[in-house]
C-alpha cells in the first residue's frame, strides 16, 4: 500500500463505521479494565459518562448482542445468554423535534411510538443475530408461537416471522412520518416502550430456553440531547429497573440530564443507578491503549502487522488482557509505534534548536555579555540543555552567573545541582517555545512523537487517531511510489513532519469549536483569545515563571450565576477547557481550587506549552469579556497583559503557514 | 399550491421613497432593524403599504407572533388573515416566520408578493489574531441545529441538501452532530452570487467542511443564482425526486442567501413529507452594509 492509500482508508473509516450494523467485532480493542467494567454484569442501572470521543458508543456496542453474537464468531460461549444488551441510539433531531410545547400530550405518544419501534427493531436484529448461531431458536419460537403471537398483538397485525417484522417496522416507521404534518394520530397504535419490552422478553423466555434467565439490558446512547420529558419517560424506567429488565442510558461527561422522572419520586444516585466515568478508566492504560487502537487502524487500513499474534481478533479477546498487560508485549507494541512516531528528548529539541545559526549567535553573545571565562563558555556550549535554559533565565531576578559557573566546573553542593537541574527541566522546553515564537525562522519541532501525541490528547482516542493521521500526511513517502505491507515498513515521520502534522490538526480542532452547540460563538471566542493571551506570555523574552497555560477567574460555583455555569458546563462537556483542582496558580484572590486549562490539542495551534505550569486570575468581568466581548474590548484585555508581561506586540506568524 | 407567477428587479436608487401609493393593504415584517437594508425597506414598506404588521416565530414556546397576537403552531387557522393586498418582507424575516406565513397564506388559499433587498456587502469578522481566511461576523449562537415543526421528520434514511452560505461552522454543526448522513449530503452553491466573486467567499468559508464530506465521494454540488428562488425551486424538486425514488426523505438545510430560503420554505408548503432543518442564530445588528437590487416576487396560489 502506498502512504496516500493508507490516508485515504483512514478519512473514510470514521464514516464507514457510522454505516454498519452495530457491531463492533474487529474494530474495537478490549480495554484492560473491562472485566472490572462488563456493563452486562453490573447488576444496578449504569449512567455511563464520557467525554468527547472517549469511545462511549463503542464500548457498549461491545456487549450489544450485535458484537456478542456476530456472524462472524466462530464459537459462542452459553454465558452470552446470561445477560443481553440492546443499544439504542434515538434519532436525536427528530426528537429534539417533538416538542411539547408544539404538539402538547401528542409529543411523547409520538416519542414512545419512535422508542418503541426502535427497540422492536433491536429485537427483531437481535433474533436475527442470535439464529445465526443458534438455528434452533427460530424453530422454538415457530413452534411454541409465544413471540411470534405476542409481536403480532403488539403490532396489530399478523407477524410470524423476521422477515414480517422488519417490513412491518419499515411500513409503520413511514406512517408514523405522515402523521406530523399534519399532527394525525388517529388510528395509530398505542405502543408503551416498556411493557412492550416486558411482554415480549417474556415471551421470547418462554419460547427459547437458552433465554430462560437472561436479563435484558436497555442502553440509551447520547441521553442528554432528550429533550427534558423524554428524559423523564426513561427515567422513570430505570427507577424501575430490575432483574429481568434493566434500563440504562450514556451521556457525555459534565452534561447535566435531569434526574427528574414522571412521578415526584426522582432518580437518586447511589440508590437508583451509579454514574461511571469512562475517561478515570481509560486514562489509566492510555498509552498503550491508543498504541494498540492505532495499529489496529493501520491493520484494518490493509497493512500487516509484525508482531504475529497482534490481530484484530486478538485486540478485541478479553482472554487476552493478561497477555496485553505483560511488560514484554507491551514494550513490542510500543516500540514498533515509537519507531514511526519517534519522540525526541527535550535535550535532542535543544540540539536542533542549537544547529540554527541566529541561535547560536544570540547565545555567544549572550555568554559574552554575561562576562563568564572563557572554560565555563566552553562548558555552557557543551552541555546545550543548560545552555538553552540559560537562554530563558537569564533575565530573572534570581539569575545567578557564578552558580552556573560552578555548576559546569563541576563545583557545585549537591543542593546546588539539583537546583540548577530543577531549573532546567522548567525552564528548557518553555524555552524552546518561546524561541519558536519569537523568530519565525525557528522552528523546533516541540510537539512531535507518540509520547507528546499521548499527553496532547488524553483520554480522546479521536484526537489521538487525528494526530496520527496528521503526521503521515506528512511522510516523506507521501508522493513517491514506494509501498508498504507490514506496519514496520512505514519511513519513520520527521520531527518537523509530526510537528506540523500536529500544528494542522490542531488549528484544524480549533475552527471546529464554534460549531459546538449551543454556545459556539462563545466557547470559540475563549479558546481563540485565551489561546492568543497565552501566545503573548509565551513569546515575551523575559520568562520569570514556567509557561502559563491555566486560568481561574473569581467565582465561587455557587449557582449565582446560572448562565456562566451553563456555558462553563457546555465547554466542559465538548472538553473544549479540562478542569482540575490542583492549585497551580498561587493568587489570594483565587476562591475555589477550579482551575482550568484549554484542551491541550488546542496547544500547537497558539504555540503554547501541553504542560500545566502556572496561569493566571482573571476578574470576572475580565472572563465575561474573553467570553462574549467585542474585538475592541479585548484589545484592552490584551494590552494590559501585554504590558505586564513585558511582551512586545505581537503577531507576526509563526514560520509556518497554519 | 403556490407558486411564483411573476418577479420584478430594481436598483434601490431607481425607486422613489416619496410621494406614498399604497398598492398594499399588510405588509408582514420582522419589526427588529438590524442594517442599512432594513432602514431602507421599512421606509419603502411604510410607503407602499397601509398597514405593516410585525411578525415572529418563538422556537421554545413554538408559537408564532403576529402582531402582539400569539398563536401555537396548531392554532394558526386561528388567524384571520385580513382581506387585502399583502406583501411579505423577507429582508428581515428568517426562514422559520416565512414558512409559517406561507403556511397560512397557503390554507387561506391567498396571493401574495414577496419582497427582499440585496445588500451590497455583509460585515467581515475583525481578526482574532491568526487567521488568514476571513471569516464572516453575522450571527450570535443559536439554539443549535433543530427541526421545524410542522416539518418534523425521522433523519435517519434521510438525504441532506445544505444550502452553504458565509457561515461554514453552521454547517460544521450539521457534521459534528453525528446525526446525518453526510455520505449522502447535496449542496447548494448560490452561483452567480449577489456579486461577482462571492461564490469564492463561499468556497472559502466552508472549505474545512466541504474537504470533510468529501472524504467520501457522494457528496454532490448544484449551483443556482444568489437571488433566483425558481431556479432554486427546480434544484430542490430534481432533489426531492431523487430522494422520494430511493425511498428518503429530503432534509433541507436552508442557510444560504435569503432567495434561496424563500425556495425552500415554498417548497416546504407545497411538500408536507420534507424535513426542515434551522439553528435559530441570532443575527447581529448591522450584519450587512447597503442597498443593491430589490426584488419582489408574486406568488399565486393554485388548486
Amino acid at each position: 500500500m502506498k502512504v496516500i492509500d493508507i490516508i485515504n482508508k483512514l478519512s473514510t473509516a470514521r464514516q464507514e463505521f457510522q454505516s454498519s450494523n452495530g457491531s463492533v467485532l474487529n474494530s474495537f480493542v478490549v480495554p484492560f479494565f473491562i472485566d472490572k467494567f462488563d456493563l452486562r454484569k453490573i447488576s444496578h442501572s449504569v449512567a455511563l459518562a464520557g467525554s468527547r470521543g472517549s469511545g462511549k458508543s463503542t464500548y457498549i456496542q461491545y456487549f450489544s448482542h450485535a458484537t456478542r453474537f456476530d456472524k462472524k464468531h466462530l464459537n459462542i460461549k452459553l454465558e452470552e445468554f446470561d445477560c443481553i444488551l440492546l443499544y439504542w441510539k434515538p434519532d436525536i433531531t427528530y426528537c429534539q423535534g417533538l416538542k411539547t410545547n408544539w404538539l402538547g400530550d401528542d409529543a411523547l405518544r409520538f416519542f414512545s411510538i419512535h422508542a418503541a419501534l426502535s427497540l422492536l427493531q433491536e429485537l427483531a436484529n437481535l433474533v436475527s443475530n442470535v439464529s445465526n448461531h443458534f438455528p434452533d431458536l427460530l424453530s422454538s419460537l415457530e413452534q411454541s408461537g409465544k413471540f411470534w403471537s405476542s409481536v403480532s398483538k403488539v403490532t396489530a397485525s399478523s407477524v410470524e416471522d423476521i422477515a414480517s417484522l422488519n417490513a412491518w417496522i419499515m411500513d409503520y416507521k413511514y406512517e408514523i412520518s405522515t402523521r406530523l404534518n399534519p399532527v394525525n394520530l388517529d388510528g395509530i397504535l398505542s405502543i408503551e416502550p416498556k411493557q412492550m419490552l416486558v411482554y415480549l422478553t417474556n415471551a421470547l423466555r418462554l419460547d427459547y430456553h437458552r433465554f430462560n434467565r437472561t436479563t435484558f439490558k436497555v442502553f440509551i446512547d447520547e441521553f442528554e440531547l432528550l429533550t427534558k420529558e423524554q428524559q423523564q419517560v426513561i427515567n422513570t424506567y430505570r427507577k424501575e429497573s430490575n432483574q429481568q429488565l434493566n434500563w440504562n442510558v450514556a451521556y457525555k461527561l459534565n452534561s447535566k440530564p435531569t434526574n427528574e422522572t414522571t412521578s415526584d419520586q426522582w432518580l437518586q444516585s447511589p440508590d437508583d443507578y451509579s454514574e461511571e466515568n469512562l475517561d478515570v478508566h481509560i486514562e489509566s492504560n492510555y498509552k498503550i491503549f491508543a498504541a494498540e487502537i492505532f495499529i489496529l487502524t493501520l491493520q484494518n487500513a490493509g497493512l500487516n502487522c509484525d508482531m504475529p499474534q497482534l490481530t484484530p481478533e486478538f485486540l478485541g479477546d478479553r482472554d487476552n488482557i493478561e497477555e496485553r498487560k505483560s511488560k514484554k508485549y507491551q514494550e513490542n507494541v510500543l516500540s514498533l509505534i515509537n519507531k514511526i512516531l519517534p519522540t525526541p528528548s527535550i535535550k535532542q529539541l535543544s540540539s536542533i534548536c542549537m544547529v540554527n545559526k541566529s541561535v547560536k549567535n544570540k547565545l555567544s553573545s549572550l555568554l559574552d555579555s554575561l562576562g563568564l571565562s572563557d572554560k565555563v563558555t566552553q562548558k555552557l556550549n557543551e552541555d546545550i540543555s543548560l545552555a538553552i535554559t540559560v537562554l530563558g533565565t537569564y533575565r530573572q531576578r534570581n539569575f545567578d552567573c557564578a552558580q552556573i559557573s560552578r555548576y559546569v566546573l563541576g563545583e557545585s553542593p549537591k543542593s546546588e545541582i539539583t537546583s540548577v537541574k530543577d531549573k532546567i527541566s522548567t525552564f528548557e522546553f518553555n524555552t524552546l517555545l518561546s524561541l519558536n515564537l519569537q523568530n519565525a525562522f525557528i522552528q523546533v519541532p516541540v510537539y512531535s512523537g507518540f509520547e507528546r501525541f499521548i499527553t496532547m490528547t488524553t483520554p480522546n482516542i479521536r484526537h489521538f487517531k487525528e494526530l496520527c493521521l496528521s503526521a503521515l500526511k506528512q511522510s516523506d513517502d507521501f508522493d513517491t511510489n514506494n509501498s508498504y505491507s507490514l506496519i514496520s515498513d512505514i519511513k519513520p515521520i520527521s520531527y518537523l513532519g509530526m510537528h506540523l502534522g500536529a500544528l494542522s490538526s490542531s488549528s484544524s480542532l480549533v475552527k471546529e469549536v464554534i460549531s459546538y452547540p449551543p454556545h459556539g460563538n462563545k466557547l470559540s471566542h475563549m479558546v481563540n483569545r485565551i489561546g492568543e493571551l497565552f501566545r503573548i506570555s509565551q513569546k515575551a523574552s523575559y520568562q520569570s515563571e514556567p509557561e502559563r497555560d491555566i486560568f481561574t477567574f473569581t467565582y465561587d460555583y455557587a449557582g449565582a450565576d446560572k448562565e456562566l455555569e451553563d456555558f462553563l458546563n457546555s465547554a466542559l462537556s465538548w472538553r473544549v477547557l479540562v478542569e482540575d483542582d490542583s492549585r497551580r496558580i498561587k493568587d489570594d484572590k483565587q476562591i475555589t481550587s477550579k482551575e482550568f486549562q484549554l484542551n491541550p490539542i488546542y496547544a500547537p495551534k497558539f504555540g503554547i506549552s501541553y504542560r500545566k505550569k502556572r496561569g493566571v486570575t482573571f476578574t470576572m468581568d475580565q472572563f465575561k469579556t474573553i467570553v462574549s466581548g467585542s474585538s475592541e474590548s479585548f484589545e484592552g484585555i490584551k494590552k494590559l497583559y501585554q504590558q505586564k508581561w513585558k511582551s512586545e506586540d505581537s503577531e507576526g506568524q509563526q514560520g509556518v503557514l497554519l | 399550491m403556490i407558486r411564483v407567477h411573476s418577479w420584478i428587479s430594481d436598483l434601490v436608487q431607481n425607486i422613489e421613497l416619496e410621494p406614498e401609493t399604497a398598492q398594499y393593504d399588510y405588509t408582514y415584517t420582522c419589526s427588529d432593524q438590524f442594517d442599512d437594508r432594513s432602514d431602507w425597506t421599512f421606509k419603502y414598506i411604510k410607503r407602499i403599504s397601509k398597514q405593516v404588521v410585525s411578525l415572529s416565530y418563538c422556537p421554545l414556546e413554538v408559537e408564532l407572533t403576529i402582531a402582539n397576537s400569539k398563536y401555537g403552531l396548531r392554532n394558526l387557522h386561528n388567524y384571520d388573515v385580513p382581506n387585502g393586498e399583502i406583501l411579505i418582507d423577507a429582508t428581515s424575516l428568517a426562514l422559520p416566520e416565512m414558512l409559517h406565513i406561507f403556511h397560512i397564506l397557503k390554507a387561506n388559499k391567498r396571493s401574495f408578493d414577496v419582497l427582499y433587498v440585496q445588500p451590497t456587502g455583509y460585515t467581515e469578522k475583525k481578526s482574532d489574531g491568526l487567521d488568514e481566511i476571513k471569516s464572516y461576523d453575522l450571527s450570535d449562537d443559536g439554539l443549535g441545529i433543530q427541526q421545524v415543526p410542522p416539518h418534523v421528520g425521522p433523519s435517519d434514511n434521510s438525504m441532506l441538501f445544505f444550502f452553504l452560505g458565509f457561515e461554514g461552522h453552521r454547517f460544521g454543526a450539521i457534521i459534528n452532530s453525528d446525526e446525518f448522513d453526510t455520505r449522502n449530503v447535496t449542496c447548494l452553491i448560490g452561483a452567480p452570487p449577489f456579486k461577482l466573486g462571492w461564490e469564492n467567499k463561499t468556497l472559502s468559508n466552508n472549505y474545512k467542511q466541504l474537504a470533510e464530506i468529501s472524504t467520501s465521494s457522494n457528496a454532490r454540488y448544484k449551483f443556482a443564482g444568489a437571488n433566483d428562488p425558481i431556479k432554486t425551486y427546480e434544484l430542490i424538486e430534481q432533489v426531492y425526486n431523487a430522494a422520494t425514488y430511493e425511498k428518503q426523505v429530503l432534509c433541507l438545510a436552508p442557510f444560504g442567501t435569503k432567495p434561496a430560503a424563500i425556495a425552500a420554505a415554498q417548497f416546504a408548503v407545497n411538500n408536507e413529507k420534507v424535513v426542515m432543518l434551522y439553528d435559530y442564530v441570532k443575527k447581529k445588528s448591522k450584519r450587512s452594509s447597503g442597498t443593491d437590487l430589490v426584488h419582489k416576487w408574486s406568488f399565486q396560489y393554485v388548486e
